[in-house]
């Protein structure tokens, strides 16, 4: 186990490996948002309280969980990188940043465009589970910022995963701050006692898109993670063997 | 049409999708160009300290 493990996180074996996953994932995901999608638009019957204007839920809750999956794993493999100076950890972690910055600007978002016809209005200021969230984006900004302004990848990879592990405490905020504080956000529509609070003709399509945007987050993920490696290996054998093939001259 | 009309809320759905629809789009095309740009610069510099024949 442990030699796979070692084998895994061998850069050139990501490298390949990764390539070859990726499209998988993509496909995976393409087919699952497409049914999610057309499902939860056309499929799923209107809710009895908000009409037609739930079917935000099927890009809104996905963009929210996958923001605060990427924060977790961001945090995650910042930490391992920290305490086993795994360099693919600290790859894992610069590379999770940027697409959970867009998924949070994403969540939050289609939840300012969901929250005008439900609540009145499109943002409050105070409210418990937006802020949180809102603080979220800027935890993301701050640790791109942090790694932009060190040149040392070493150094970045440092100081960039104390802050991704100070923030981290946020992640749970969020999760909890519907049910801690008095919020205009609805409460867990999935994860709560009792099961889920949805009828299944609207559930199906919601777990798709659910899932469906995990893989292409994995996918993208991927990507981002071969990009730092290249650059991180740039002096290394195997990278000048991928890059310059034999034979050929400047 | 009807069914394109989600009741009032239309306005709001469809700009919450095609919202989603750009930000992939556009987090796919970010990474595919810096993986190029990363790609060119480490291919530049190999190339400058061993220069051919």
């Amino acid at each position: 186990m442990w030699k796979f493990i070692h084998k895994l996180a061998s850069p050139p074996h990501f490298y390949d490996l990764a390539a070859k996953i990726i499209p998988w994932f993509a496909v995976v995901a393409l087919a699952l948002i497409a049914y999610g999608a057309v499902a939860g638009l056309f499929l799923a019957p209107a809710d009895y309280q908000q009409g037609d204007a739930f079917r935000i839920i099927y890009v809104h809750v996905p963009a929210a969980y996958l923001s605060m999956l990427a924060y977790s794993i961001m945090a995650i493999s910042a930490g391992i990188g920290l305490i086993w100076r795994m360099k693919l950890a600290h790859a894992v972690a610069a590379g999770a940043a940027p697409l959970g910055a867009w998924f949070t600007f994403l969540a939050l978002a289609t939840g300012s465009i969901w929250g005008r016809p439900m609540w009145g209005t499109w943002w409050e200021w105070g409210d418990p589970r937006l802020t949180s969230e809102l603080i979220m984006l800027f935890l993301y900004f701050g640790y791109m910022a942090l790694r932009a302004a060190i040149d040392d990848t070493a150094k970045a990879d440092r100081a960039s995963a104390v802050l991704a592990l100070v923030g981290a405490v946020n992640v749970p905020i969020i999760h909890f701050s519907v049910e801690w504080w008095s919020s205009l956000h609805q409460g867990p529509t999935l994860v709560r006692e009792g099961g889920p609070a949805i009828e299944p003709a609207m559930l199906y399509p919601l777990l798709a898109m659910i899932v469906g945007f995990s893989f292409l987050f994995g996918a993208l993920l991927l990507s981002r993670v071969r990009t730092e490696v290249l650059y991180r290996e740039r002096r290394a054998r195997w990278v000048r063997n991928l890059l310059l093939p034999s034979g050929e001259s400047a | 049409m009807e069914l394109f009309a989600m009741g009032d809320y239309g306005p709001y759905v469809w700009s919450c999708y095609l919202l989603t629809l750009i930000v992939v789009v556009i987090s796919t095309v970010q990474g595919k160009r810096r993986h190029q740009q990363i790609s060119d610069q480490v291919t530049r510099q190999l190339k400058l300290k061993e220069p051919g024949e």
